[in-house]
Parts: C-alpha cells; sequence; structure tokens
C-alpha cells in the first residue's frame, strides 16, 4: 500500500494546505479544520520554520501530497514503523 | 440570503476597559453589500468610529476582518484586514496581511477590539473565550522577544500579533506584527493598539469552515490550481517573492534614491544582486495561510553576524527600498541589518526609510545641524547610523522624537523650510517616483489612494500598448463603452483605469485572497463562482465589483466626513519642480494641470463629484451607511 511521507521537511513553508485539505476529505462535517487534521507542521525553536508530522491515524490518501506545492511530502510504496512523527527514508521499501 | 459556508456568522467584541466580550451575528445586510472582509470593515469603521475622534483614544476601534474563502482551500486565502482611524490624522487607516486567518478557526468573521486595558495586556482568544492576561514584563520588549514569551506562556499553536517599542511609545509609523513576520504596516497600527495598552493578542481556534457546494467549489479551486501551476512564474515568484520584477523595475528607473533627488538605473542591480540574495541570504521559503505561491522568506542571518538569527521577511523589496534606494545602504547585508532593528522595535520598513531619507537631504541642505542630531553626522548609505536613528524613533530619542509622530509634524517641528522635502501622500511615506511612470496604476494610485501609497500592482506597472490594456479591460469584464473611455489610439489615462484595476485587487481584498499578481490575473468570473460554491450566494462579477465600489465610496465618505478633501490627491510638489535623470534619460517634472485632470478623471469614473471626489448621496444611502 502507497502511503504518505514526509520526504522534505526543511522546505514546508507553514502554508497549512495539507492540514486544510487533511481534514476536508477525512472528517465527516466536511469542513477545513486544521485542529482534526492527521498532518500537522509544526514550528521549530520559535522560527518560521517548520517541521512536519504524520499523525498514526494518517489513512495515507494522499490528498496532503496532491495539495503541497512546496515538495515537501510524497506518497510512496512503504512500511509504517510505528514512529509517530514521520516515515524515514531508510524504512520505505524498494 | 441564506448563508451556507465561508463564513462564520459571527463578530467577536472585546472591550478593555471594562474586560468584557461579546459575540453578535453578522449582519446579512453587510454580507449583502459589502460580502466581507476589508469591505465590511469599512462599513463597521464608518458607522462605529467616532466622528473626528482622536486616534489613540480608547473609543477608537480595532477592526479586523476575514474574508469568507479565509480558512479554505482557495489558492492564496490568508489574506486579514485591519481597519482603524489611523493616527494619520484624517485618513482611514487600512491595513491587510496573510496570516491572521486562525481567527476564523476560532469562530469568527471580524474581531473589533475597543476601549483601553488599564495596565499592559495580554489578550488572549482561544475558540470562543476571551481572557485578558497581564502583559507587565512583557511591556518594553522588542517584537521578535515578546512573541517568543508568548509561545513559551500559551504554546506555539497561538498565532501572536504584537507590538515592538515603537507601538507602546505610540510612534506615528509602527505596526503590529504577527508571528514575527506578517505585518499589519502603515497607519500606524502600532500606535492604536498601543494606545490600548495592548500589547500582544494570542489567537488559537479549533474550530472548521464549511462551503455550501462541495462539489462545485472543488471543481472551480482545481480550475484556480491548474492556472498557477501552468504559470511559468509560479517558482519565480516564490523564490525571488517582491524582488522578481527588480531587474525591469531597474531598467525602467522606478527605484528613487536620495528621498528623489535621483533615481537608480541597472547599477541597482550591481549594489543589490538578486541571485545573491538567493544564494547567500535565503534559507526557505515561507508561505501565508493557504498559499501555493510563498513569495515569503525565512534568512540565513546568522551568517552576517548579528545578534537574533532566524528571521523572516515578508517583503524584500520594501526591505531593499527603505533602507537601500532611500537611504543608500550597500548590499543585502546591511540592509537586512537595519530591517532587523526596524523589525524588533515594530516599525514600518517604508516609512521609517522616508523619514530617514529626509532627514539626511535636510542635514546636506544644512536645515538640520549638527546640534539637532546629537553631534553624529548625517552620512548618506551610513548603516550604523540608520540603525541608531531608527532605533531613536521607536524609542522617541533626540532626533528620533522629532520623527516619531510622522513625516507631516516632523515639518511643523522643523520649520516650513523643509516641507519641499518631506516626501509623502497623507503623511505615509511613498514608494514610486511619478516622473518615472505615471501611467502606472500603482504609482498613480500612491496620490488618489484614500490612506496614501498602497500596494495596487497591476499589468500598467511596465509598458504597455493601447491593445493591451484594451485586452486587460475586456478581460476583467468591462463594457464596450467603458473601455472606451479609458483606451485610445495611442494611450489610455491611468486615471480611470485606475478605478477599475483598484476594484479588481479590492475583490481579492474583500474575499480574503492576496493581492499578488499571480490571483490578480485570475477572472472575476471563476471568483464569483468560487464565491458562489463556498457560500451559496449565487454572485456574479457585477455584485463582486458593486461590494468593491461600494467599499471605495464608504472609505472615500470616511475620509471626507473626517476634513479630507480632494486638495490631499495631490502629489509632493518636488514632482512637479525638478526633473530627474534616469542612465541618460532626463525626466522632465509633471505638468501639474495634466496630473489634476487625471485625478478628476479617476473620481469620474469612479461616480464620484469629478471636483469634489464626493460620492453621491445616493450611493451610501443604498447601502445601509447613510439615511
Amino acid at each position: 500500500m502507497k502511503q504518505v511521507r514526509v520526504a522534505h521537511p526543511e522546505k514546508c513553508s507553514g502554508c497549512i494546505l495539507c492540514c486544510l485539505v487533511c481534514s476536508f476529505f477525512q472528517s465527516s462535517e466536511k469542513k477545513f479544520q486544521p485542529s482534526k487534521s492527521f498532518i500537522r507542521p509544526y514550528r521549530k525553536d520559535k522560527t518560521n520554520r517548520f517541521d512536519v508530522e504524520i499523525l498514526p491515524d494518517c489513512v495515507h490518501c494522499g490528498a496532503c501530497v496532491a495539495y503541497c506545492e512546496y515538495g515537501v511530502l510524497e506518497k510512496v510504496e512503504g512500511s509504517y514503523d510505528g514512529h509517530p512523527r514521520r516515515l524515514y527514508r531508510q524504512d520505505i521499501k524498494s | 440570503m441564506d448563508i451556507q459556508g465561508g463564513y462564520t456568522g459571527k463578530i467577536l467584541r472585546v472591550d478593555l476597559t471594562r474586560k468584557t466580550s461579546e459575540i453578535e451575528s453578522l449582519s446579512l445586510d453587510l454580507v449583502r453589500n459589502f460580502r466581507g472582509g476589508a469591505g465590511i470593515n469599512a462599513a463597521l469603521a464608518y458607522k462605529e468610529l467616532e466622528k473626528f475622534g482622536d486616534p489613540l483614544s480608547p473609543e477608537n476601534k480595532m477592526i479586523f476582518g476575514l474574508g469568507p474563502l479565509v480558512g479554505t482551500i482557495v489558492p492564496g486565502a490568508g489574506k486579514g484586514n485591519l481597519t482603524t482611524r489611523s493616527p494619520h490624522r484624517k485618513f482611514i487607516g487600512i491595513s491587510g496581511h496573510g496570516l491572521f486567518g486562525m481567527l476564523k478557526f476560532a469562530g469568527f468573521d471580524h474581531l473589533v477590539i475597543s476601549g483601553q486595558a488599564e495596565t499592559p495586556t495580554l489578550l488572549k482568544i482561544e475558540d470562543n473565550r476571551v481572557s485578558f492576561l497581564d502583559a507587565d514584563t512583557l511591556w518594553g520588549l522588542d517584537v521578535f522577544d515578546t512573541t517568543d514569551r508568548v509561545w513559551e506562556r500559551l504554546g506555539d499553536r497561538f498565532h501572536v500579533t504584537c507590538i515592538g517599542p515603537a507601538g507602546e511609545n505610540l510612534v506615528r509609523d509602527s505596526s503590529m506584527i504577527t508571528n514575527k513576520y506578517a505585518t499589519f504596516a502603515r497607519t500606524g497600527t502600532g500606535a492604536v493598539m498601543g494606545s490600548k495598552n495592548l500589547k500582544a493578542l494570542a489567537i488559537h481556534g479549533s474550530g472548521g469552515i464549511a462551503v455550501a457546494d462541495k462539489n462545485r467549489f472543488l471543481k472551480a479551486v482545481k480550475k484556480v490550481y491548474q492556472i498557477l501551476r501552468a504559470d511559468p512564474n509560479l517558482l519565480n515568484w516564490r523564490k525571488y517573492g517582491t524582488l522578481i520584477s527588480m531587474e525591469i523595475f531597474s531598467q525602467l528607473g522606478l527605484y528613487a534614491s536620495k528621498n528623489y533627488q535621483s533615481a537608480f538605473h541597472e547599477d541597482l542591480l550591481d549594489r543589490f544582486p538578486v541571485d545573491e540574495f538567493v544564494d547567500t541570504l535565503k534559507k526557505a521559503d515561507l508561505a501565508c495561510q493557504a498559499c501555493p505561491v510563498g513569495c515569503k522568506h525565512h534568512l540565513n542571518f546568522d551568517s552576517i553576524g548579528e545578534n537574533g538569527s532566524g528571521l523572516a521577511v515578508s517583503c524584500m523589496n520594501s526591505v531593499m527600498q527603505a533602507f537601500g534606494n532611500f537611504c543608500l545602504v550597500n548590499g543585502w547585508k546591511e540592509a537586512v541589518r537595519c530591517a532587523e532593528i526596524a523589525a524588533r522595535m515594530g516599525l514600518d520598513f517604508v516609512s521609517v526609510g522616508s523619514l530617514i531619507s529626509f532627514v539626511f537631504e535636510l542635514y546636506d541642505r544644512g536645515l538640520i545641524k549638527d546640534k539637532d542630531t546629537g553631534g553624529q553626522p548625517l552620512r548618506w548609505g551610513d548603516g550604523k547610523v540608520i540603525r541608531d536613528l531608527t532605533r531613536k524613533i521607536a524609542l522617541r530619542e533626540g532626533l528620533g522624537e522629532v520623527l516619531a509622530d510622522g513625516i507631516e509634524h516632523a515639518v511643523k517641528t522643523l520649520g516650513p523650510e523643509t516641507a519641499p522635502y518631506a516626501m509623502h501622500s497623507k503623511g505615509l511615506g511613498i514608494l514610486y517616483d511619478p516622473r518615472v511612470r505615471l501611467e502606472s496604476t500603482e504609482i498613480f494610485s500612491q496620490f488618489t489612494n484614500v490612506r496614501g501609497y498602497v500596494s495596487n500592482v497591476s499589468i500598467s506597472m511596465v509598458e504597455r500598448t493601447p491593445d493591451q490594456i484594451r485586452r486587460y479591460c475586456s478581460r476583467i469584464g468591462l463594457s464596450p463603452d467603458a473601455i472606451d473611455r479609458i483606451v485610445s489610439s495611442d494611450g489610455y489615462n491611468v486615471g480611470r483605469l485606475n478605478k477599475w484595476t483598484e476594484d479588481v485587487t479590492s475583490v481579492l481584498e474583500i474575499l480574503g485572497i492576496c493581492m499578488f499578481p499571480p490571483y490578480q490575473r485570475l477572472s472575476l468570473d471563476l471568483w464569483a463562482e468560487i464565491y458562489s460554491a463556498t457560500t451559496g450566494i449565487e454572485t456574479s462579477r457585477k455584485d463582486l465589483i458593486a461590494a468593491a465600489e461600494n467599499m471605495w465610496n464608504v472609505r472615500r465618505a470616511y475620509n471626507l466626513r473626517e476634513g479630507a478633501s480632494h486638495l490631499d490627491d495631490i502629489c509632493p510638489e518636488r514632482f512637479f519642480k525638478e526633473p530627474i535623470s534616469v542612465g541618460s534619460r532626463r525626466l522632465e517634472p509633471l505638468d501639474k494641470s495634466r496630473f489634476l485632470e487625471l485625478v478628476r478623471s479617476y473620481y469620474e469614473e469612479r461616480g464620484w463629484d469629478p471636483e469634489t471626489g464626493k460620492p453621491p448621496f445616493e450611493k451610501l444611502v443604498g447601502v445601509g451607511i447613510l439615511g
């Protein structure tokens, strides 16, 4: 099964489009609601740089990948290693 | 009219004097006539701001508004508007940035803050819970430190908007800054916040925004993404941000220098090599809410050896112009060092650059002496002097005290002989020289705009043929009659064209969309379709233009009520008297009668009295403002 992976967190611009689409497509209310998103950018060290977290409830639909214009996310064949933050490159099965 | 999405339908009102808050419903009449965001804010300002009131009194209100598309995935839908009584006399205070959307998730389209806190206050809004927290320990801190302390106290999920020492000291050109970079700049918004003893505003929301017709919405939004992704310049917009046009603007001579005594030409590209900025200073892209363009920059500031790291800048063009072009600081690093001080102090870059280049010229002319500067020679391009003066303006020290109440007040203090060198419109420093290209709506509108300079970029910033303007007018849906009024066989009337470019950008301002050119180029029909799909209110392009016109009528009526007149829609005299050279080209001073004729054309195109610029009474009655 293809899974969403945070490939380049350093490219995150903080636009939150990933959270907006995730909440819209995954919630039954069909609202743009970042608090209900399964993907979250979070601020690094009080700067305007961000890291990105994929929450365990993510269903890997890939909507966030489709709407990320900054190349942060990828959808690739792989397995989830149980780490709450992201899939790492070494975890991706070729 | 039945609202099914986009809007939250609520206004949050906060009274700092009484430490109370209340929630009221958004009036459908306001939605019908003004649609949202900046439009509704203009109506609230007209109705609620006390006539002739003191901008720094508790009676003034800070009116924040977010358009109906903010909070959705519509590209660029992050723009928030702030309207208030400007500390710059009789003109309406208007500002905006793309990082105030958290208010929508907290459940509100608008936030109106009134009163004055007894002691320094941190206003916390978490969904519909409002808290008035003590900010004694924050008072006196700069913008970056204040933001850090609030994040430490409340968590960095909060969006923090605060003032620095400049706002606390009621400096007329102070700003409010969100998350250390997104700025409610111009028109002294920081001073208004400071006058209320409001040091910081922290907002977090967990709610959501619905849309009326999901499939119709997604179909229309998909079209926007297709157009943006097909734009060959998209990645350059991101890479260079507002510097994208630097090369062509330099060639045209649009960058003024030394307080409009001269102009840079291509020599500017040697002083500020744009690729050097990208290669050595820029660390990462930064975006406003829901923006796939990402024109902001996170800078690699450690590398230039100043204290403070992680500096983010919204508009590098304003950094370069304020400090590099106006004050002659040489190179990116020096300009950014000056910008860092201004940002930390909570000062407006362009206004500070204008103030400093003004006193530099006065010093050259002997109108300011060493005794006025504390013995410090004022040398063009001296970064240390510029940073020192910037701090002094914020802290109201020495010469800074003279400049802290704005350029018009400085002329009063320094004497009428200094007036010819005060290069401003309605108290705000301007950005472009009209002698070089008055045919640009952005440059022309610096003088007719209700607040003074406003970024109203349009296709006319560079030279265009009448046919190109004709096609542009046709694309935004103007009638053949209107197009014939604007365009002739050998040119176009910038006053008339300006009315329409303002309306296009104002539709975006009302909906909550960024006014950056990639968004302006999308058709109004497409925006009307997105608005209809989002809200469930069937709306046409003409309806959106009508809302923009209503907003302009009300803003104009506000200024006239407060004592402004057509006499304020004028250039500084220097532009009518002195020629300027751009490279080997000599450009003559502007013809004043031609300029005034263009202003009259602008009024006429707006449907205002061509001599006084007064909107017709019935246009204000029709939208519930008068009568």
